[in-house]
């Protein structure tokens, strides 16, 4: 294929824990009162994962091989498994002030409620320019370098509600603002997984895996992939413990073959001269072929602040089921393109049916007292 | 709980004479969990509601979006499959539960009659016969099979149908398809003028409108996005049976909240009848379908027992008590593909 691939992006899928509900309900009581104001809230979202099949049994067969190494170029028949949606997650604790969380997996996103007082205001708000508002913040947010300095500012989320606490229905719809670029993204080269990108790459010192080079080749190699791997896992983990916003970040290999991970901040002198501009961010999406939702806004700020025209990007997804298991993430090469001096942009959330619109979640059955009543013991 | 606030907390170990916790083994295990099996997390829960006996920011666990791909209620057991499954014990992994013992009480009232008069007895005593059952067939999963555990099985006697009148009757369950897909109130929400996104990948047009997708090629990735029911589930230290203590919050494939009788179809049909109730969370304002703890300790003594004696695990440490927990619950929750990973040798 002679023309450069689009490159998609797999949106949020919102979930609301009731504890998030019980919580806005006790705060419209008691603190909000009738003030519709819009508040500040927090989300927050973990790595993607692929979700083997072969365990629930389930309808597609899980074949051999897969794992890290397995070629998943674009077209061939990717690993044969499927992926857990890409969640934003809010409840009780969302209304806590956005803080640094230690060494967590869940990585927070500062997000803007607005709560309104009947289903007809619900309806009537204007949706358009709420959702420029908030995307005016994130653009405002770039290019005031604001965002360099602390990239959750980036993922700002907006969430209406409505809650109906007399019959416990809660009405809400969620928009994840992505800025839009005058030309859509795409991709230079096809993606390709994290093993097949840095393993291969072996710089000096011979490492513990290479003994095996006597087993073959291709062994030697998913060997060293997995010391390169290895590598490059720790240093992210030193990274996030040290980091305010350890979901984005830059990398860059080191002459001994190690990797340095920095703040996105250092954009401007991380990089030697000729080195490929490497960006990275923890991929909520599990897809092989595509990154979740947060890099949309993390590409405009690299193409919009510091002028990139093609970068590397990191999707860095930790296994769910083991600690030292980044073997899931993915590699791009993006060909970005300019942003117009007042971008649009999109994400309000589909509904059920695939087209944008609200939900509605129905919790009379856990919260009704006199429902609760029927059940009790 | 009244009774569990008269209660007195317990401080002395106690969980390899009789299965029990202390609080702080329980945050032993807990931070155990967390650390083998990170998709687990403490909570604080609602700080109103939060126990002195546990640290504050560790009041309780849990573990989101669990996909439960299948209904257990729709699991259609064969005898033929049923003996499958016990003879390859170690591998059967969950599929061992007799599922079909409890669908057939079901369907014919003069068995289940009869199961009621056998379970005529002091209520105390029921447990024991189910957890021996249970105890047996998580050993059988954990330890070598023998073939004595395992062949209890299919006699293994459940007599107490029917009791537990808070019990939604199965057959009321609301068949799904009965949900309205949006609700009525919300047609007319404003017209959002958005531009076309072709950078977005769309799931939802992939089946609907893909004249155009299709075009592009043979596999849409948005169809890999699995679609399926999901699961909050958090462990919960109670205090009254000195257990941890399971409870499940359920979302349907496109995160709405499922009722009690949706979630009663995600449980083992043999302990939806008589071990699962809905009750209040204790750190939470909602009311959650849960496990009942009053078997739990018995159960855990058993297996506990049944390792120590197959000699193949030197010393359980109390902090591998939650694995060792969740294990036994996937006999109660089979189709639920919450994390346990670690497998108690590696630990």
């Amino acid at each position: 294929m002679a023309e450069p691939t689009l490159l998609q992006f797999e949106p949020f899928q919102s979930a609301i824990e009731a504890t998030f509900w019980h919580t806005l309900g006790n705060n419209k009581i008691n603190v909000y009162k009738l003030d519709d104001a819009t508040v500040p809230i927090q989300g927050f979202y973990s790595s993607g994962d692929a979700f083997p099949l072969d365990r629930a049994g389930s309808s597609q067969p899980a074949s051999a091989g897969g794992g890290a190494g397995a070629a998943g170029t674009a077209g061939a028949a990717a690993a044969p498994q499927d992926v857990l949606p890409a969640r934003l997650c809010v409840n009780a604790t969302s209304f806590s002030k956005l803080k640094r969380q230690i060494n967590s997996r869940e990585f927070l996103v500062p997000g803007t409620l607005k709560n309104t007082n009947t289903i007809e205001e619900f309806k009537a708000v204007d949706k358009n320019s709420l959702l420029k508002t908030i995307t005016l913040e994130i653009w405002q947010d770039i290019l005031s370098g604001a965002a360099a300095q602390d990239p959750r500012l980036l993922g700002r989320f907006l969430l209406l509600t409505f809650a109906d606490l007399k019959k416990y229905k809660f009405y809400y719809w969620f928009a994840f603002p992505a800025i839009l670029p005058l030309e859509p993204f795409k991709l230079e080269t096809p993606v390709r997984p994290l093993a097949e990108v840095y393993g291969a790459e072996s710089h000096g010192k011979p490492m513990a895996g290479m003994v095996a080079f006597m087993w073959g080749d291709k062994l030697t190699r998913s060997f060293m992939a997995y010391g390169q791997l290895d590598r490059l896992r720790s240093e992210y983990e030193r990274f996030r413990a040290v980091s305010v916003s350890p979901g984005f970040f830059l990398l860059k290999t080191l002459e001994n073959g190690g990797f340095a991970i920095a703040d996105v901040a250092e954009f401007g002198t991380f990089f030697g001269e000729g080195q490929k501009q490497t960006i990275g961010f923890v991929d909520p999406s599990g897809l092989s072929e595509n990154p979740g939702w947060p890099l949309r806004n993390f590409l405009a700020l690299v193409a919009t602040q510091w002028f990139a025209r093609s970068v590397r990007v990191v999707c860095y997804r930790e296994s769910s089921r083991r600690r030292d298991d980044i073997s899931a993430s993915i590699v791009l090469d993006v060909q970005l393109s300019a942003f117009a001096d007042e971008p649009k942009s999109v994400g309000w959330e589909k509904g059920v049916q695939g087209k944008p619109s609200p939900r509605v979640a129905d919790l009379a059955p856990l919260m009704d007292p006199t429902r609760l009543a029927e059940t009790a013991v | 709980s009244a009774r569990e606030y008269l209660n007195p907390v317990l401080r002395t170990s106690k969980f390899k004479e009789t299965g029990v916790l202390t609080p702080a083994e329980f945050v032993a295990a807990g931070d155990f969990l967390v650390f083998k099996c990170p998709t687990w997390a403490w909570a604080a829960g609602d700080p109103a509601k939060a126990r002195d006996y546990l640290p504050a920011d560790k009041q309780y666990l849990i573990t989101r979006n669990v996909p439960c791909l299948r209904r257990v209620k729709a699991m259609e057991y064969t005898d033929a499959d049923a003996d499958a499954l016990l003879d390859d014990g170690a591998d059967a992994d969950g599929g061992w539960v007799a599922t079909h013992q409890g669908r057939d009480a079901a369907r014919h009232p003069a068995a289940d009659a009869v199961d009621i008069d056998a379970a005529d007895i002091d209520a105390a005593d029921r447990p024991d016969a189910d957890a021996a059952a249970l105890a047996a067939a998580v050993g059988a999963l954990s330890v070598a099979a023998t073939p004595a555990s395992a062949a209890q099985l299919p006699q293994s006697h459940h007599p107490q149908q029917g009791q537990g009148p808070d019990m939604p009757d199965l057959d009321d369950m609301p068949d799904i398809d009965d949900i309205p897909e949006i609700d009525d109130d919300l047609v007319d929400v404003g017209a959002i003028d958005e531009e076309d996104d072709p950078a977005a990948l769309s799931s939802a047009a992939a089946g609907a409108a893909s004249s155009s997708a299709t075009a592009q090629g043979d596999s849409d990735p948005a169809d890999k996005i699995l679609k399926t029911r999901t699961y909050d589930m958090s462990i919960t230290y109670d205090k009254y049976y000195q257990t941890p203590r399971v409870w499940l919050f359920g979302y349907d494939e496109h995160r709405r909240p499922l009722t009690s009788a949706q979630v009663f179809q995600d449980i083992s049909q043999d302990h939806a009848h008589k071990t699962v109730t809905i009750e209040m969370h204790p750190h939470e304002g909602l009311t959650l379908a849960s496990i009942h703890p009053c078997k739990h300790a018995n159960v855990m003594k058993r297996i506990l027992d049944q390792m120590e004696e197959s000699g193949e695990n030197k010393e359980l440490r109390v902090d591998q008590y939650l694995m060792l927990f969740l294990k036994f619950m996937s006999a109660v929750l089979p189709t639920m593909e919450y994390d346990y990973t670690t497998s108690m040798e590696a630990a």
